[in-house]
């Protein structure tokens, strides 16, 4: 122990005698001269790029194409300018166009008033036309008479009804006039009649709404006397074909649905009609459209 | 006797882990409830933006110390100050960013029209989630600050100082490097959100941006209310006078057309409650954007230790009540683009 004390007090003393602080005045003026030329030397670069950094923002700010910037923030004109933005802002909101945003919501919210209006509709009753074959149209009367009872009557063109199809809760009933047959199922998916294959899709509130939801875009709006109607437009791209509803805006019922065969030449994309159906909301649906008219002699299949 | 100290720290350390390991397993056994509630981009979001706001408030030195401080290193009152104000701001932040990022993912959600009413409502639902994270990360960062505010409290107590302009403080409001880079790293995650998210449209291809987030009418009056009421501030300089003012006109301006979209409910049509629903939201989300952009880093730089107690309770008024209010609407605003009118003209 005490020799480690002994080493460090030599080392100390040597430390003292090596650097003792008695050079020479002129000598020490000498030696702060050549370390402060050093140091200048060493800080001229970084202060040179200072003074022209300052020089060129000073240059940037206070030069004369920037004049109208002062100008511009002077309280003078920033007072007036901002009273003007916000007036401004207010007509824009009341009366400007109107943005991609708001657009969105408005088909979104529509979409959402449609679907309710419709799922809460009491009866309906819409006429549909499809082509048929030799330039001849099919014509389906679809009338919700409840909620859970759905009429179907098919006709051909310039003909009596050839195909009736009544479905309840409980069952499903097809009677083929031409035949004088009647048959029953049990789902609405297994209606394998081709003729009313169509109607899929429109026979209950439910099947409606699901078959508008997710699938419709609003195309456009337009005026018609006091309310407004929508059109939304899908395009289903593996079927080819464009589906087009139109939405009487005062009620948000559909009052006209359409089905396009799609066609690149045009414009609009719009080719032939493959299917054109006009609603009627709500309307009075008479006592005796209730009951099933079956002639005698009809057998069940 | 330091053994024993040793022992206790091991425990202590044993222990926090211990409780890590049981929330993580509970997350995992809870099953769909909490991956329900998972959403990867929207945490990077407000992790990313946070971080970035944190560095144009403060410098790396500081950010340092925050840290330091926060894993229990001991320094002067002046500095745990420092670090207390560093971690109550990236609580803010976070909070903010939150909101934000919820607004963001909402206009995304009502822009997609695939799947259905039930697919968009779905999104416009989980267009709050980055809000949680938000909240989260901000009750998280509010653990340091009730530490420090502990420590604070064993020094003696002094009188309160005014803040007066001191000869250093002009080099606080000077950009540095670090900032510089915060600010980048802040417009560049909000940026990328936007466009990112917009390319989920469908309407024929990605739409701009710009036609979306950017409203005219509510930018214009957001950001003339601001330059008025600035101007009767005063001292703009110092941050505190943009953060009240973007949170005081976006909230008037929300709230009016709050108001609008109920008189439209109740005696107009679709469009003007669309209007005015984008009005809401837009003015929230510009007045938010304001207050992340230009008060708060302001208000960081230079308010830092002797903050006038008055002025930082004001700002914190603004820092808090706003995003919750401006979360509010969005709830609102939810509420009712997905409710029925029941006025039929």
């Amino acid at each position: 122990m005490k020799k480690e004390n002994s080493g460090k007090f030599e080392i100390d003393d040597l430390l003292k005698q090596t650097l003792k602080d008695d050079l020479p005045p002129e000598l020490e003026s000498r030696m702060k001269k050549q370390l402060k030329l050093f140091r200048e030397k060493m800080e001229q670069p970084q202060q040179q790029l200072r003074e022209e950094t300052n020089g060129a923002l000073r240059r940037l700010f206070h030069g004369e194409g920037l004049k109208w910037m002062k100008w511009m923030f002077k309280k003078q004109v920033l007072a007036p300018a901002s009273i003007i933005m916000v007036v401004l802002g207010a007509v824009l909101q009341i009366t400007g166009p109107r943005s991609v945003l708001a657009e969105s919501i408005s088909l979104l919210k529509t979409s959402v008033i449609v679907s309710d209006r419709v799922s809460h509709a009491g009866s309906m009753e819409c006429s549909m036309q499809v082509p048929a074959e030799n330039g001849q149209h099919l014509k389906y009367t679809i009338q919700w008479l409840s909620p859970n009872l759905t009429r179907v009557q098919v006709k051909k063109q310039n003909q009596d009804i050839i195909k009736t199809m009544w479905i309840s809760e409980e069952e499903i009933t097809i009677v083929d006039h031409a035949t004088n047959t009647l048959r029953k199922a049990e789902k609405v998916k297994q209606i394998d009649d081709p003729e009313l294959q169509h109607t899929l899709g429109l026979l209950s509130p439910f099947d409606l709404v699901e078959r508008m939801d997710g699938k419709w875009r609003l195309k456009q709006y337009e005026q018609h006397g006091d309310c407004e109607w929508g059109i939304f437009t899908v395009a289903i791209a593996e079927e080819k074909t464009f589906l087009e509803l139109t939405v009487d805006l005062c009620t948000f019922l559909p009052t006209n649905f359409k089905k396009f065969l799609a066609d690149p030449k045009k414009e609009s994309g719009e080719g032939k009609i493959l299917m054109n159906v006009n609603f009627r909301w709500n309307t009075s649906i008479p006592p005796q459209l209730m009951l099933p008219k079956i002639t005698k002699g009809s057998s069940c299949g | 006797m330091s053994s024993i100290i040793d022992l206790k720290r091991i425990w202590k350390v044993l222990s926090r882990i211990l409780i890590v390991i049981f929330f993580v397993t509970g997350v995992i056994l809870s099953g769909s409830f909490f991956t329900d509630l998972m959403k990867g981009p929207s945490l990077v979001f407000v992790l990313l933006g946070g971080v970035g706001m944190a560095m144009m408030g403060f410098s790396a030195r500081e950010i340092g110390a925050a840290f330091k401080h926060a894993a229990g290193d001991p320094d002067g009152k002046e500095n745990l100050q420092d670090s207390a104000y560093f971690w109550e701001a990236a609580a803010r932040n976070f909070l903010m960013l939150g909101v934000l990022g919820a607004f963001i993912s909402f206009v995304t959600a009502l822009g997609m029209s695939r799947g259905g009413i039930a697919n968009i409502a779905l999104g416009m639902s989980e267009s709050f989630l980055p809000a949680v994270y938000g909240m989260i990360l901000g009750v998280i960062c509010f653990v340091p600050v009730l530490k420090l505010t502990g420590e604070l409290s064993k020094y003696p107590l002094q009188a309160p100082r005014e803040a007066p302009e001191k000869p250093g403080e002009k080099a606080v409001k000077i950009l540095r490097f670090e900032n510089i880079i915060g600010y980048a790293l802040f417009i560049a995650v909000v940026g990328w959100t936007i466009v990112s998210s917009l390319s989920l449209y469908e309407s024929g291809g990605p739409l701009n941006p710009l036609e979306v987030f950017i409203y005219w009418p509510s930018i214009l009056v957001v950001l003339g209310g601001t330059i008025v009421l600035v101007m009767f501030i005063g001292n703009a300089a110092a941050g505190r006078s943009f953060t009240l003012s973007f949170a005081l006109t976006g909230l008037i301006g929300s709230l009016m057309a709050f108001v609008q979209t109920l008189i439209s409910f109740s005696f107009r049509g679709v469009r003007d409650v669309a209007s005015a629903i984008t009005f809401i939201i837009s003015s929230c989300f510009i007045a938010l954007l304001g207050m992340m952009l230009i008060g708060m880093p302001l208000e960081d730089r230079t308010k830092k230790t002797g903050k006038n107690k008055k002025q930082l309770a004001l700002s914190r008024i603004a820092w808090y009540v706003f995003p919750v209010v401006a979360l509010i609407l969005l709830i609102f605003a939810f509420v009712m683009v997905l409710t029925p009118i029941k006025k039929v003209v």
